[in-house]
């Protein structure tokens, strides 16, 4: 969380980068796979090229979408009936040009999600995010329940494992046949939350004594500020968006 | 600090707690090689302690957060937050104290799952979960299935017993809260004489 991110998509405020995220993910469902595949993803591939995170970028895009993407192609596929030009033939295999289709319009929505969301949070801090967020008046409490989760999950993971070996040192099978391992699961599971759930009124203290919630205003350790720049990209996202939908639903009328 | 406020910073509290056991209840499950996926027991639990709305919240965010490094995760918020509420409004009816109660959660729960999963895996995923599950999809299409009964059928072969556990887990584990925390959640007076 300490290393600043760099590149210019980074420097962008917040709200502008989440109003493109809503309306590709809207255009998606609008339109058909070629915005998906044709459009949004050599577009975020550039910007990820662009803000320099390339590598990084594809590497989580790849990971997210790689199995879903080769199953619905697969489902797709076995599901074709239609009697379209057949591109591939290997026994009772038979790939025709119909079951592709399907397949791209199928994962166009998800693949464009993905792509933008991954985009998001690879240029911009879940913590910058909150901040925009609680300067238009978005409640205090929401900041505090994601940016506590986002450190309470691997602290949480870290006295799992601690739990684990303790019980295993008392004699849990951790390994072996599937009943011994559900019989695992309770032990590893429960002391985990019960003692976490018993830290809560302490927590709780702390959290009130800080003045959590207290009815005034909320500062700021760190201001982050929208520039002209923000405004003239979030309208025009959403110009640009109403005019491509307005030209799809005009097409599609007449 | 009013009985109120008092009441909701400890149930707001409970919210990263609910989510990390999600994703931790996961992992555990992961590591044991157990056959289930074990994910929504914070979404329960904080629903059972602090009443729907919290438990609501909890699946909500689980998704999103979770949704940052596997956005796939995103639309399956919708079956998390229906989860988390169907929990929440059984402990308003004080089912989780016993373990008919428990029972009669489990099936809703259980049936709430098939009835919200079910409509995002055909029309958002293609019939395609993402998980190893697809290969049971994969199978029964092959066979000459639809691909509603494939996924409907995958669904009760990896659900059901999923969704059982995890209810009777969080059941267990609420006894097993000693009564002088259980009495800072504001459901406290549905589990306690």
């Amino acid at each position: 969380m300490l290393e600043r991110r760099k590149g210019p998509l980074s420097k962008l405020y917040p709200l502008t980068k989440l109003v493109f995220l809503f309306c590709a993910v809207i255009l998606a469902i609008v339109f058909d796979w070629r915005f998906g595949y044709l459009v949004m993803v050599p577009l975020t591939l550039f910007l990820a090229a662009f803000s320099g995170n390339f590598f990084s970028f594809l590497k989580k895009f790849i990971g997210a979408l790689l199995l879903f993407v080769i199953f619905v192609f697969l489902f797709k596929i076995m599901l074709d009936k239609s009697d379209s030009q057949i591109l591939f033939q290997w026994q009772f295999i038979v790939i025709r040009i119909q079951g592709l289709i399907d397949g791209l319009n199928q994962t166009s929505v998800l693949v464009v999600m993905a792509a933008v969301v991954l985009l998001f949070f690879e240029t911009t801090e879940v913590e910058d995010l909150m901040i925009s967020l609680q300067q238009k008046k978005v409640s205090h409490v929401v900041s505090y329940i994601v940016l506590s989760t986002l450190q309470m999950i691997p602290d949480m993971v870290k006295r799992s494992k601690v739990i684990m070996q303790a019980q295993q040192a008392r004699g849990i099978e951790t390994e072996g046949n599937i009943y011994l391992r559900m019989r695992a699961f309770f032990p590893s599971l429960g002391p985990l939350i019960i003692s976490s759930i018993s830290e809560l009124e302490e927590r709780a203290i702390t959290l009130e004594v800080r003045g959590f919630s207290a009815s005034v205003e909320k500062t700021f350790l760190k201001d982050i500020q929208s520039r002209s720049i923000d405004r003239i990209l979030s309208l025009g996202f959403i110009f640009l968006s109403m005019a491509l939908i307005g030209w799809r639903i005009y097409v599609w009328l007449f | 600090m009013s009985k109120a406020a008092k009441y909701s910073t400890m149930a707001i509290l409970l919210i990263p707690i609910g989510i990390a056991i999600n994703y931790v209840g996961g992992q555990i499950a992961l590591i044991l090689k157990l056959p289930v996926f074990i994910d929504v027991i914070g979404t329960i639990l904080v629903g059972a302690l602090a009443g729907p709305l919290f438990g609501a919240i909890t699946g909500l965010v689980t998704n999103l957060i979770l949704g940052i490094t596997a956005p796939t995760w995103i639309p399956y918020a919708i079956v998390n937050v229906a989860i988390g509420i169907v929990a929440g409004l059984c402990a308003k009816k004080g089912w989780f104290k016993t373990v008919k109660g428990a029972f009669i959660t489990s099936v809703l729960i259980w049936l709430i799952t098939q009835l919200t999963a079910n409509p995002v895996t055909v029309y958002l995923f293609g019939g395609v979960t993402g998980s190893g599950s697809s290969f049971i999809t994969s199978f029964l299409i092959a066979t000459g299935q639809s691909l509603w009964q494939s996924v409907i059928t995958t669904a009760l072969i990896t659900e059901t017993v999923d969704k059982f556990i995890s209810v009777f887990i969080v059941f267990f584990i609420i006894k097993a809260i000693p009564a002088r925390t259980l009495l800072k959640f504001p459901l406290a007076k549905h589990y306690l004489d």
